[in-house]
Order: C-alpha cells, then structure tokens, then sequence
C-alpha cells in the first residue's frame, strides 16, 4: 500500500504578507513537489495495482485550501484522502506525529523539498522515526517484488539505480512526464461524491527536536541606484572578495 | 469543403470531415492534432451542411481527449486559468497593474458602483507587457473623448479559448464567476479590445444571465469617430481581419472605417474578410506553440506576415490584441521589417 503525504504551502505566486515576526501567505497551495508524488503513486496504481492514500498535512490556516488538492488527487486515482491539521511546526515533530498512521504503508512518497522547507528533511526525519530505508531526489520508481528501483538525480544529467527493500520512504524530485490534467468537470463531480477523512494526531510538545545548526545570518546591504551604479558597486565588493 | 479550407489541414491526422464522420458514428480516434484548430472558423463558415464544426464537434473531441493525455504547455495553462483567473499564472491584484502606468487615473467598478462604458482589457491586455500597450493606448483613447469608463479588479478570464479547447466545465465556472460580478454593477456598454473576449461575452454570456451591449474596440471606436481629428499618415497599411470579428461576428468595417478616416494606403491581402486567414492563435492555439512546431511546416502567423509583407506595406494593422504577439513573433521568425499594430494605436499615431 503507497502514501502521499502532500503538504500545504505559501502559493508564492499570490505572495505574502511579511510582518514583523511573521510572513503571511495570502493563500495556500499543495507543494508541487509532493503533487508530483501523487503522480507517481498513481502511475505505480496504474502499473501494479496498488492501493494509493494521500495524506494532506496543512496547518490551522491553511487547512481547507488544502482539499482541492486532495479531490484533484482522487481524481487522478487516488483511493483515499486523509487530512491533518498540524500547526507550524519542526519536521521532527511533523514526523513523531504522523509515525503512527504511516507505519502500515510499504512505500512513502512525498516531495524532497517544500517551498517553505527548503532543507528537504521531513522525508528523511520520518523514515528515521519509523526506522526505514530513505532516498531523496527521486525520480522514477518501479516495484519489484519485495523490492523498489529507484532513479536518484545526481545532477548534471547523472543519476544512480537504488534498488531499496520495502517498506521505504522517497523524496521526489522530477517527473518523467508531465502531470495529468484533471477537468474542472470532473474535478466538481468528485468535490461532490468523495469524502476526505479527518485525522487527530497529537503533536507533542515535549519532543525533543534534532539540534539544528543554522549558521548566522549574514548582514544584508541594499545597493540602491541606477543599474550602471548598482553594477560599479557590486563589482567592487565582489573584488574586494576575490583579492 | 471544410478540408480543403483547413489552414493546416496538410498537417492533421484526421481532417476535419474526418472528425465529423467519427463523431457520427460514434468511433473517435485520437490524435494531438485535434489540438493544432486554432477556430479560425473557415470549415464551419463554409459548410453547406451548416455543421457547428468548430463550435461543438471539435470541442467535444477534445473534452474527451483532455481526460487522457494533454499537452503539458496546456494542462500547466488550463491548471493557471483554474487556479489564477489567467493563462500566466499571475496573481490577480496586478490585472490592474497597467493602471498606474498611466499618467491619468481610472477608476475601478467596484469604487464607483456605475459608469457608462465597461473595459474590459482580457487576460493579454492585462498581463502581456506588449498587448498592455494597446490596452494604455484604448485607455488614453478614451480619455481624450472625456468618456466616463472604469475597469474591474475582480475581472477574471472570460473564457472563451477554454470553451473552444473542450473544458466546457472551466468555461461554466469563469462565465459564472465574471456575470455574478459583472451584474452587480450598472453600466451602459462593455467595450474590450480581446476579440475571443468580445465573442464570448456577446455571443455565450447571455446563456449564463449577462444582458448587456457589448462592443468591440474597434466598433466602439468607429461608431464615435467624429471625435477625434487626424493627420493623415503617409503609411501604406494592409489590415488583418480577426477570425473572431470577421468571419464570426461578421464586422468587417468598423477598422476599415476607422483606416479610411485616418486617410492611410490601404492595401487588401489576397485572403480577405470572410477568407482571411486565421493567426494561428485563437482555440489555445496561443499557448501551444511548441505542439504546433513540432507538427507544422510554417505556423499561420508566418504565412500570415509573409502574406502581408508581400504586398510591401509598413504597418499590418489589426484589431484583436492576440494577433500582435502572434504577428511579431512570427516576424522575429522570419527576420522581416515590417509593423504590427492595433487599430487604436494607428488612431493614436494618427494624433499626434
């Protein structure tokens, strides 16, 4: 049985409202990364068989942006929806309160990253807590028995063959075709007849988070001017660099 | 009839006849050609049968084509439309961002509750920095005729390139969204320069409770011509008929109107009015230029430019504001020297 854990994010294209202490999103969208794993679930679906649960993860206000997402899921195949209200927090806490629930599924498939998780660790923090093989940048998947041949992207057009026992959890990265286009026809007919369960899990306070080593943030400089000005500037600090 | 007048008949799979017989006795095969139509009208215009080819065969070939595999240009487009109310995946507030780049301001519908013209630019005059100059332009136009208009925040894609594609639910829901916030407001006359704008709203909207007077730019202008003075313009122009204002809305004067008043050369190309040929980027056509290369010799708008160029004129003057990134693209293509302008910026040269 696979899972798609989708996870609501900023839609960057609205933008955000940045106060002082915190960034607010105008809307929410599912993460692109993690609707491109519901693409592979539901091409392992299609291939195989399998039964195909999707997970959407959203916090307090951000929780019912996340249902479209989940319906254009079913739409595309998905068997069932689930969704969670989890508020802003740590991955490592995101991950002790979904182990529970994931623990019955043999393949895991979310996005590497997040557009407001960029370290990609959430993946990686879940297969910890459930103590089961990870890979990252993932993109193309095949089942083989017991087994999961995985294309890992190395960049620069290298890639690596993982062939990893299940159960196992992949972070994926690109699509081998593009994303299949569900009509808004359909996508309404589904709104109608489909149902998307609603999960409690308790996020505990008390856990212990990975210690996370961020460095400093640096000092920001702002080079005003006409372009000709900006480009002097630049050019001088980034001698000053070099030299 | 509707075969031999294809434009890219050469390169479809199934002609339309083709297409027509299948969807007759119910054995659709499918291709992506279906997606090369750009609903230049010229089959439907011409079938004696009188067969609502572009309108509802090929439509509803590719409404069931769009459940299986989609182009990815379009599906990303379509998915835009869904989710933004535009093809460019823009956020909605800057719709209106061309507003202050005037030097003047307009005021919003949803201020001023009611106004006597209704502007509506479309998605290419709002967001596509070279079709955002025609829209200044029209505005600028108005201004000069002290006319009472406003635009609307809230606007969002009419619509009508969803319905040629086959996505009659997304149509439904945009027609549904835009006459709920245009009914709320009171006005005389909507006036766009986007000819798939003008089409839908004049010719579907009504289906979904709009009953208002819809023009064209192009109308709007012509009908008040005595407005404006002009210099005569030592151009040699030749005009390029929209599909949607020609063949299918069956004005073909007001433009040639406004030419002969502005006193410019006016040259026909030999595929004129009712037999001119489309610019490729009407049906979608607009937003599947990879999908059309990769199946076509010459895509419409470079026939079209090399037609025009022909006869040696400066200026191609046009009235439906898809033409101009079609046409010019097409010109860059081809490396000719010639212009492209809407009928509302040659009325503006002429001003000056």
């Amino acid at each position: 049985m696979i899972c798609v854990i989708v996870r609501a994010v900023p839609d960057l294209v609205e933008g955000l409202e940045i106060e002082e202490r915190d960034v607010r999103p105008y809307r929410y969208i599912a993460n692109e990364l993690d609707e491109y794993a519901v693409e592979h679930a539901v091409s392992l679906k299609e291939k195989y068989n399998e039964r195909v649960e999707v997970i959407g993860i959203a916090s307090e206000d951000a929780y019912d942006e996340i249902d479209e997402s989940l319906y254009m899921a079913i739409a595309k195949g998905v068997d069932k929806a689930y969704k969670v209200k989890i508020p802003k927090t740590t991955s490592y806490k995101i991950a002790d309160a979904l182990s529970d629930f994931l623990k019955k599924f043999d393949i895991i498939l979310t996005g590497t990253l997040a557009v407001d998780e960029f370290y990609g660790v959430l993946g990686a923090t879940i297969a910890d807590k459930l103590d089961i093989p990870y890979v990252g940048g993932v993109r193309s998947i095949e089942i083989e028995g017991d087994s999961v041949i995985v294309k890992k992207e190395l960049g620069g057009g290298a890639y690596l063959v993982l062939k990893v026992k299940k159960p196992a959890l992949f972070g994926i990265l690109s699509l081998e075709k593009p994303p299949r286009y569900v009509p808004i026809s359909k996508l309404r007919s589904v709104m109608r007849s489909a149902e998307i369960e609603e999960l409690k899990v308790k996020v505990e306070e008390d856990v212990l988070d990975v210690r996370f080593l961020e460095p400093p943030k640096p000092e920001v400089e702002f080079i005003d001017g006409d372009p000709e000005e900006v480009a002097e500037k630049l050019a001088e600090i980034i001698r000053g660099l070099i030299s | 009839m509707c075969s031999g007048s294809c434009p890219y008949g050469e390169s479809l799979d199934f002609t339309p006849r083709m297409l027509v017989l299948m969807s007759n006795f119910g054995e659709v095969r499918f291709t992506d050609t279906i997606w090369l139509c750009s609903s230049c009208y010229l089959c439907t215009f011409r079938c004696p049968s009188r067969i609502k080819i572009t309108d509802e065969v090929l439509p509803k070939i590719r409404e069931i084509a769009l459940e299986r595999e989609v182009p990815e240009e379009l599906s990303r487009t379509l998915m835009n439309i869904m989710r933004y109310g535009n093809p460019f995946g823009l956020p909605q507030r800057e719709r209106v961002g061309w507003v202050k780049e005037l030097e003047f301001e307009v005021p919003f519908l949803e201020d001023v509750k009611r106004t006597d013209v209704l502007f509506i630019p479309g998605c290419y005059g709002s967001y596509h920095s070279r079709c955002r100059e025609v829209t200044k332009t029209i505005a600028r136009l108005f201004r000069m005729m002290d006319l009472d208009f406003a635009v609307l925040k809230g606007e969002r894609c009419i619509g009508d390139h969803c319905r040629l594609l086959g996505e009659f639910g997304l149509f439904e829901e945009l027609a549904a969204k835009n006459v709920k916030l245009l009914n709320r407001y009171e006005f005389n006359k909507i006036v766009t320069p986007d000819a798939h704008a003008f089409n839908s709203l004049k010719n579907e909207y009504p289906k979904f409770g709009l009953s208002a007077n819809v023009l064209h730019h192009s109308q709007f202008f012509a009908e008040n011509i005595e407005n404006f003075e002009f210099d005569k313009l030592d151009y040699k122009v030749t005009y390029h008929d929209p599909c949607f204002i020609g063949r299918w809305n069956g004005d073909f004067q007001s433009s040639r109107i406004i030419l002969e008043r502005i006193g410019v050369e006016l040259v026909e190309m030999k595929r004129n009015r009712e037999n001119a040929l489309c610019c490729g980027g009407g049906g979608g056509g607009i937003w599947l230029d990879s999908l059309v290369r990769s199946k076509v010799k010459e895509r419409l708008s470079e026939r079209r430019v090399r037609e025009a160029y022909e006869l040696g004129v400066d200026v191609i003057v046009t009235s439906c504001i898809l033409d101009i990134p079609m046409f010019e693209d097409a010109i860059k293509v081809l490396n000719l020297d010639v212009r492209v302008m809407d009928i509302s910026e040659i009325m503006m040269e002429a001003l000056r």
